[in-house]
């Protein structure tokens, strides 16, 4: 029986992944020419952009091709549908810059902007203002900015909904989406016109090429993002703490066993846990788990912010048939596994083979799409773990 | 007179079988000049053009079924046709383009008859040159798919509608072109975009396939598979078609 549930399983995913997967995007961090502050701030000291119009002309073509579209603002820039927000996020998402269309806009004179950088592994955000004639930038995480990115999170719904974008269910732009890309008005417009045409309009109109564009970004800022939380739990001290497994188990199970992570959490983070417990007891049920998951894997940085707990928690942000990616629990597992020496006899080989198919722990940037088909860590280890943690 | 009609019925299931949005039913003084054809398979019903004596020129997605270990396979005893007023006429192969099974595209297939079209019906010719394709051209569509949204389609499924749609892009990358009104519908894919060139119909466009988009494809906008990007692989398969076998 159970092998033949599995045969249905793999007939139905092999069949999904082959009918979906075709305008699918590699994951490979490395591979774009996206540029860092650094960059950005000698591209405006050689050029010395008067406008945003001016800036946006000295963009590398990588950023001026790949934009997404806003058209319902929920920061302080404003979007519409007409004068929508454009996020321009090059070949890998690395860098992100932002701008919107219309004069009576707030925020029309500046530009927002992250970079992921490197080497503390978070993105960082700065604004460059053109209030005065003249390209300012901001210090890093200036407070305006770090009001809702507090934790240095960039803000992306997940795959594959993304509300207020354009394309906003599934990367399918409606008719009046499109009409609106390909009106005078838009064309016409000063910024907008500097930028070619969305890549959705210049793919044949058919649902199945649509070109991935939310999606596509969505991949890389939740890499990212996925990579920054793995160094979080390095530096919380938790590792070696606890047993590899339970590491292991709080990552990728949800099960409701309280008691056996509060254990857990305590001879973690002892120093914390009572300040821990004050907040786990005005959480509601339903988020107990979500909590001490993270407490347990972040320490002290699990205070920071709330918006850390939401993913640490198994979920499926990437669409495996797309990008080779389960879930961000897949890639914070592939980062720690170097350290986690004695994760346990039965989930090793899973491990080992993991990283043997996919040479991603050793480069986690070098997962490719054809990585979709092995078998994963977290498919196995739910099976194998989540009932005993 | 080089081309005349053909219509054939394919019920292999019980789909819904379907004509041009906003089309003109093709009448019956013009409709001589016509390759296009009624096509169905296993999956039901679509269109198709009549490019050789025993060839037909249609859409892959219309023929071809998806199998884990093989991938897209088209199986000619799955798909019969048949000519208005005629017994039904068997398939004896059908080849896939090779691209449809690694990107969905070109959406291509040519069908190959047991038996020869009897006369009067005859194939039209291919328009080759890709300098020919340029935005604002006059296409003809001509299919015989629904006249209107899904499940408000016409109940007449013998019936070719056609309708001239100007063209709007050329996407020289993925060998296709598209048009920005109503038009296509189910039942329409793999069936024939003509130009008229010295008062006779070339076909230089295979109408697409369209899923989860259909009802704003019927409605706005549509795509072809472009004849003359496709040339070298019609007319070399064709070639191979008609000379396997022949003494």
């Amino acid at each position: 029986m159970y092998q033949f549930l599995l045969s249905v399983f793999v007939f139905t995913f092999s069949v999904f992944v082959s009918v979906k997967s075709y305008s699918a995007e590699y994951v490979d961090v490395d591979a774009g020419t996206d540029i860092d502050f650094s960059e950005v701030e000698n591209l405006i000291d050689k050029n010395k952009p008067k406008t945003i119009e001016d800036f946006i002309t000295y963009l590398p073509e990588s950023y001026k091709a790949n934009y997404n579209i806003q058209k319902e603002g929920r920061g302080l820039q404003e979007a519409s549908f007409e004068f929508p927000r454009i996020i321009v996020y090059g070949e890998t998402a690395k860098t992100v810059m932002t701008f919107n269309g219309h004069p009576s806009q707030k925020q029309y004179n500046e530009i927002e902007l992250m970079s992921y950088d490197d080497i503390i592994k978070e993105y960082q955000f700065r604004v460059i203002s053109f209030q005065s004639g003249k390209a300012v930038m901001s210090e890093k995480n200036p407070a305006v900015c770090m009001r809702c990115h507090k934790d240095s999170r960039p803000l992306w719904d997940t795959y594959s909904d993304w509300k207020g974008m354009y394309g906003e269910h599934n990367d399918r732009m409606t008719l009046e989406e499109l009409a609106h890309l390909r009106s005078d008005s838009y064309k016409g417009n000063s910024r907008y016109s500097k930028l070619p045409e969305h890549k959705v309009l210049s793919t044949p109109p058919l649902d199945h090429l649509r070109p991935r564009f939310n999606a596509q970004m969505g991949i890389f800022l939740k890499y990212r993002w996925a990579v920054s939380i793995a160094e979080k739990i390095k530096k919380s001290g938790v590792l070696g703490k606890i047993p590899d497994e339970a590491v292991f188990g709080t990552l990728v199970c949800n099960s409701g066993r309280l008691d056996t992570k509060l254990t857990i959490a305590k001879s973690a983070h002892p120093a914390d846990f009572d300040q821990f417990m004050s907040l786990y007891n005005l959480a509601p049920d339903n988020l107990k788990v979500e909590y001490v998951n993270s407490f347990i894997l972040l320490g002290r940085s699990f205070f920071e912010s709330k918006r850390s707990v939401d993913s640490i928690i198994p979920d499926t942000p990437f669409g495996r048939s797309h990008t080779g990616i389960h879930t961000v629990a897949e890639v914070i597992l592939a980062n720690l596994a170097p350290f986690l020496p004695n994760i346990g006899e039965a989930i090793k080989p899973d491990i080992v083979t993991y990283c043997q198919q996919t040479g991603y722990c050793s480069n986690p940037a070098k997962l490719t799409r054809s990585d979709r088909i092995t078998k994963f860590i977290t498919e196995s280890a739910v099976g194998k773990y989540c009932s005993k943690w | 007179m080089r081309s005349l009609v053909v219509i054939f019925f394919i019920a292999a299931l019980a789909y819904q079988a379907q004509a041009i949005v906003g089309g003109e039913v093709a009448n019956e003084s013009s409709i001589e000049s016509y390759s296009s054809v009624a096509v169905s398979s296993w999956f039901g019903r679509c269109s198709g053009t009549i490019i050789d004596k025993n060839l037909i020129l249609s859409s892959a997605s219309c023929l071809a079924e998806y199998f884990p270990d093989k991938g897209y396979v088209a199986e000619p005893d799955k798909a019969y046709v048949q000519l208005k007023n005629k017994p039904p006429m068997s398939v004896e192969k059908i080849v896939l383009h090779p691209g449809y099974d690694r990107h969905l595209y070109p959406d291509l297939a040519i069908i190959k008859l047991t038996e020869n079209i009897p006369a009067p019906f005859m194939p039209v010719d291919l328009v080759e040159d890709t300098s020919v394709l340029t935005p604002g051209l006059d296409i003809i569509l001509a299919g015989f798919g629904a006249t209107k949204l899904k499940y408000q389609e016409s109940k007449d499924r013998n019936t070719l509608y056609t309708k001239t749609v100007k063209t709007d892009r050329v996407f020289e990358k993925f060998g296709m072109f598209s048009y920005w009104e109503e038009g296509a519908c189910e039942g329409d894919h793999g069936g024939s975009g003509y130009i008229q060139k010295n008062g006779r119909l070339m076909l230089i466009g295979v109408m697409h396939y369209e899923t989860e988009g259909l009802s704003a494809i019927c409605t706005k906008y549509g795509a072809l598979e472009s004849i003359p990007h496709n040339f070298a692989w019609i007319s070399k398969t064709a070639k191979e078609l008609n000379t396997v076998g022949e003494k």
